[in-house]
């Protein structure tokens, strides 16, 4: 059997970058749309921030080789009313070129100051019993326990301009 | 370690195809418009529910091997490889929703303890702790929960995928049942006992689940509120966990349920038994 080149695709990423976009960064009721992007490919676009916590505009998702397997979590913080949501179609691998995809990966793997110790910071368990062994079953179906409320006031205390 | 997820693709991807189908052909274009905690409040459900879809990919598995250890009709064995693969597509879709959410949420994990190892040393006991725990419990109370869900879902994608996933648990809650029904003589009462007792473990750690805040208008993402989601999980352990186990001879202690109703805030351990 003739040897490989794996290149595995990323089917579930902590993105730190869409923490901030998603929900936390907003002001009170506001509404975030969140559309999907139908190519499974890596973008990643800088906006202009709308707040005062900084704010990134971010699709995070991984090349492919299995296209159906990945879906692109296109994230917009747009404030404006109605929210701005952006529907672009990302270049293939096989179309956009060798540079542009070098670019995606770099991207796709770098992490913005502060951002590793959000994600140290911030951090969630599974429910388990005593002894560390997950509860059986699909039963996490409400949001409980850490609240979404602490959450984003963790988040932005992470990421405050001092850092 | 955090609790991230990747594919292959190729060959191992293609056989998975057939039955990734269903899903891929949902219009996952669908724009997630909702306030900022409700896309938050569905991040963590999302990516919690990917994490427990994983665990059960790993407690069906150890239950295959654990089926083949006991003799068990080959029939059974087959059914719970099969859950396997289904419980892993469950998986990669929960973390899709998660992506779609705006991405997943940092959950620490312990892949070494994915599954609590049988206390038996009988090969036939083994088997039926692990089924108890899984089947009969963690998956009788999956499927009522995820209607729930549904019922309170108001995106078209959510909903779908609710419904598939759903379709798919009923028959990972029936193995344990029918792996109980064949056992049948081989249990003795003390092994009936065991798993009663064993089951009540399993009941009592849901209950930090229950008496804390919910994020309000998360239901149209798949994420009930907290009045729907208690009443359908009580009303799950008397029907679908409870009384199953009490007509194969396995009594839940009374305590047990009656720590998770006190955590509920509802009175007494009476109802549900049912």
């Amino acid at each position: 059997m003739k040897v490989h080149t794996i290149r595995s695709t990323k089917l579930l990423a902590i993105t730190a970058v869409t923490v901030l976009a998603t929900g936390c960064a907003a002001a009170p009721g506001a509404t975030h749309a969140v559309s999907p992007d139908p190519a499974p490919q890596l973008v990643v676009t800088a906006s202009a921030p709308t707040t005062a916590a900084p704010v990134t505009t971010a699709t995070a998702a991984t090349t492919t080789a299995a296209p159906s397997t990945v879906e692109a979590a296109h994230v917009t913080t747009d404030r404006s009313d109605p929210p701005e949501v952006e529907h672009r179609r990302p270049l293939d691998d096989e179309h956009a070129g060798a540079t542009l995809v070098a670019l995606r990966e770099s991207l796709f793997h770098s992490r913005f100051e502060g951002e590793e110790k959000l994600i140290t910071d911030v951090r969630f368990r599974p429910l388990c019993d005593a002894d560390g062994y997950p509860v059986v079953g699909n039963v996490f179906r409400k949001q409980s326990g850490y609240q979404v409320s602490t959450y984003c006031s963790n988040v932005r205390a992470s990421h405050s301009p001092k850092r | 370690m955090r609790f991230e997820l990747e594919s292959i693709g190729g060959p191992f991807g293609k056989r998975l195809a057939k039955r990734r189908a269903p899903f891929d052909a949902l219009d996952w274009t669908e724009t997630f418009d909702a306030p900022p905690e409700a896309l938050v409040a569905a991040r963590i459900v999302w990516t919690q529910t990917a994490f427990s879809e994983y665990a059960s990919a790993a407690a069906f598995a150890e239950i295959a091997a654990a089926l083949l250890a006991a003799a068990a009709p080959l029939d059974l064995v087959a059914a719970a490889g099969d859950f396997v693969m289904e419980e892993t597509l469950h998986c990669e879709i929960s973390a899709r929703l998660a992506m779609r959410s705006g991405g997943a949420v940092p959950l620490e994990v312990d892949l070494g303890k994915l599954v609590r190892p049988p206390r038996a040393t009988k090969p036939l006991l083994r088997a039926a702790e692990l089924l108890v725990r899984t089947s009969c419990v963690g998956e009788a109370l999956t499927l009522p929960l995820l209607k729930a869900s549904q019922k309170a879902c108001e995106s078209p994608l959510v909903s779908s995928v609710l419904g598939l996933i759903a379709a798919d648990e009923s028959a990972h809650a029936e193995l344990g049942p029918w792996f109980l029904d064949w056992a049948g003589a081989e249990l003795s009462d003390e092994d009936r006992a065991e798993l009663g007792v064993l089951a009540g473990d399993a009941i009592r750690a849901f209950c930090p689940l229950f008496g804390q805040a919910c994020t309000k208008d998360a239901a149209r993402l798949g994420v009930p509120t907290c009045s729907e989601y208690d009443a359908a999980f009580l009303s799950a352990l008397a029907r679908r966990v409870v009384a199953p186990l009490a007509a194969r001879g396995i009594i839940v202690p009374e305590d047990a349920i009656a720590e998770l109703r006190r955590a509920a805030g509802a009175d007494d351990a009476r109802s549900a038994r049912g």
